[in-house]
């Protein structure tokens, strides 16, 4: 449905392709190197580092309260940093506005209020795509819609009107209009059944890594996520437990002992790759 | 229907016409910013002085409406971005800039008041003749106040529903942070929202002068009720709430006063508003009471 990397416009402007790092090593499409973030200058998360690359998925992952939707808002530039560095396609966008992050390409779906509930389907695709040239918008909408077929014959509905799953869909083909490189999915099967969230998951995740884009997934499905990632970060009391390949952790994943034992890391993980296990103390 | 009743609902038409104007405004106004803005009244009272200050100039007859636009955007544009954004940016929260904005209205008000030395100055505007329609009489000015606010609301629903712009105004009144994660530049959006709701309440006040033919510097605050209780009870940040809203109170206030004199009539506009409140508490001012967020 798109060009994977070559639409770093001219408009946006601010990031290189890739062909500019041709010389050397291609930097990661997303690397966040030890950041802390929080409200009033108070830190809820704090070192954490994760690496996102074209065409897979990075799963974080923690229970209620652990600080993940304060590190997806630090991502965004909807919170400011307290330390570290957050770099797109390896250009620090650490201080830049939220505004002009969505415009250097990456897209964001938050995990409620995901859509303009008043708007139609169609409004709301068209303001995912704000910043898309006039002349090109249609043709990004149409290409979004081939992508999510389930939402054509609603384009002229309200989407306070849709479904759950209805819903989340748009939120997601809302993001994807202005064809980003990377997409940040805040937990996006919350509420819904888990039949639904295993579509969502295919129809977003799957569908998105396949055509080239990086994805930030943020789940409490754990289980069903991990099959769509190929990293996993675990968060607890906003501070990293455990990262490191998500294949290590299918099948055999003890959120009990991931989250809260004393011991932060199956074994085996930390045998695979002891210098990506970050312990807590 | 007896006669009274007929006239009293085309006298309620033209007062909706004004109410609704400067409603729409107000209610586009507190869509996009949150923030319950009382100096409104006094934009309405700014926009009536420019009017009888350009008759007293030699500009008469409907440039006032114009002018009136351009001294609302001024006046709001100052009271918005000047006063209400520097209290935000100090982190008050909804109701102290509720406080901010009555204190603004206030201050603005009585020092009118003082420099025009409390008088009740007359306007001058030809009314034209009386024309008949279904047992209603309207003078040619009433049919042109009406015209006004219908041309008004049709231009603010082609402009949400049609436009980039438009659609944008909605999406930000609605979901802020949404907006600003799709990459539309809020503090523009909302910089759009106030020049048009400026305009609208300048325009307000003129129309009101044209009508009342008097303007004081209690003008906007005297008519700041009702243009409230037609935006909250038209769902606070909905335009075509707001006119339906100011239609019903607007005939209300008429039927009220036809019946039970004058002095009533300002309370059958609050008697729906607490009608409706107690019927439906939620449906009133909608999902806009869940947004904490101050967008100026």
């Amino acid at each position: 449905m798109r060009e994977p990397v070559d639409r770093a416009t001219d408009r946006r402007g601010a990031l290189p392709g890739p062909a500019a790092n041709a010389g050397g090593g291609e930097p990661p499409l997303l690397e966040v190197t030890g950041v802390a973030a929080g409200y009033r200058r108070e830190a809820v998360v704090r070192g954490i580092s994760l690496c996102v690359e074209h065409g897979s998925a990075a799963l974080v992952i923690g229970p209620n309260g652990s600080g993940k939707s304060t590190f997806v808002k630090a991502v965004t530039g909807e919170l400011p940093l307290l330390a570290g560095s957050v770099r797109l396609r390896g250009v620090d966008v650490s201080r830049w506005p939220e505004e002009r992050r969505t415009a250097a390409g990456i897209g964001y779906v938050p995990q409620v209020r995901d859509v303009f509930s008043g708007l139609t389907v169609e409004e709301n695709l068209e303001m995912g795509g704000y910043r898309v040239p006039r002349h090109a918008l249609r043709e990004h909408i149409g290409q979004v819609v081939e992508t999510f077929p389930t939402l054509k014959p609603l384009l002229h509905r309200r989407a306070g009107h849709l479904s759950g799953g209805q819903r989340k869909l748009l939120g997601v083909a809302r993001a994807l209009v202005p064809q980003p490189e990377l997409v940040i999915l805040d937990e996006p099967t919350a509420n819904l059944s888990p039949r639904i969230a295993s579509t969502v998951l295919d129809e977003a995740v799957s569908a998105l890594c396949a055509q080239g884009r990086g994805v930030l997934l943020i789940e409490q499905r754990v289980a069903v996520a991990l099959d769509r990632a190929s990293t996993v970060l675990v968060l607890v009391d906003g501070r990293p437990r455990h990262s490191g390949p998500a294949a290590a952790l299918r099948g055999k994943v003890d959120l009990g002992h991931l989250f809260f034992g004393r011991d932060a890391a199956p074994s085996a993980e930390r045998d695979a790759d002891p210098a990506q296990v970050a312990a807590e103390p | 229907m007896s006669s009274v009743v007929v006239e009293s609902i085309g006298f309620g038409i033209v007062d909706a016409s004004i109410i609704s104007i400067g409603a729409m405004g107000f209610s586009l106004q507190f869509g996009l910013t949150n923030v319950f803005n009382i100096a409104y009244g006094t934009v309405l009272t700014l926009g009536a002085f420019a009017a009888y200050l350009a008759e007293q100039w030699g500009v008469v007859g409907w440039y006032d409406v114009l002018i009136g636009a351009g001294v609302g955007v001024i006046a709001t544009w100052l009271i918005g971005k000047g006063i209400l954004a520097t209290f935000a940016r100090r982190n008050l929260g909804l109701f102290e800039l509720i406080t901010v904005s009555l204190a603004v209205e206030l201050v603005v008000q009585y020092s009118v008041d003082a420099a025009d030395g409390e008088q009740l100055f007359s306007y001058s505007f030809d009314q034209g003749r009386a024309l008949r329609f279904l047992g209603m009489v309207f003078t040619v000015t009433e049919v042109e106040i009406i015209g006004v606010a219908v041309g008004a609301f049709v231009l603010l629903e082609c402009l949400l529903r049609l436009t980039r712009t438009g659609k944008a105004l909605r999406a930000v009144a609605e979901e802020p942070r949404l907006a600003r994660a799709c990459g539309i530049p809020t503090s523009r959006i909302v910089n759009v929202a106030w020049v048009l709701s400026g305009a609208l309440a300048g325009v307000a006040g003129v129309v009101y002068i044209i009508n009342s033919l008097t303007v004081s510097a209690f003008t906007g605050t005297d008519f700041l009720p009702l243009l409230l209780a037609a935006a909250i009870l038209g769902r606070a940040g909905s335009v075509t709430g707001a006119v339906v809203a100011s239609l019903a109170i607007g005939i209300a206030t008429q039927l009220v006063a036809a019946v039970g004199g004058t002095g009533y009539s300002t309370i059958a506009g609050f008697g729906i508003l607490v009608l409706v409140l107690l019927a439906r508490p939620g449906g009133v001012t909608s999902g806009l009471a869940l947004k904490t967020e101050v967008t100026l």
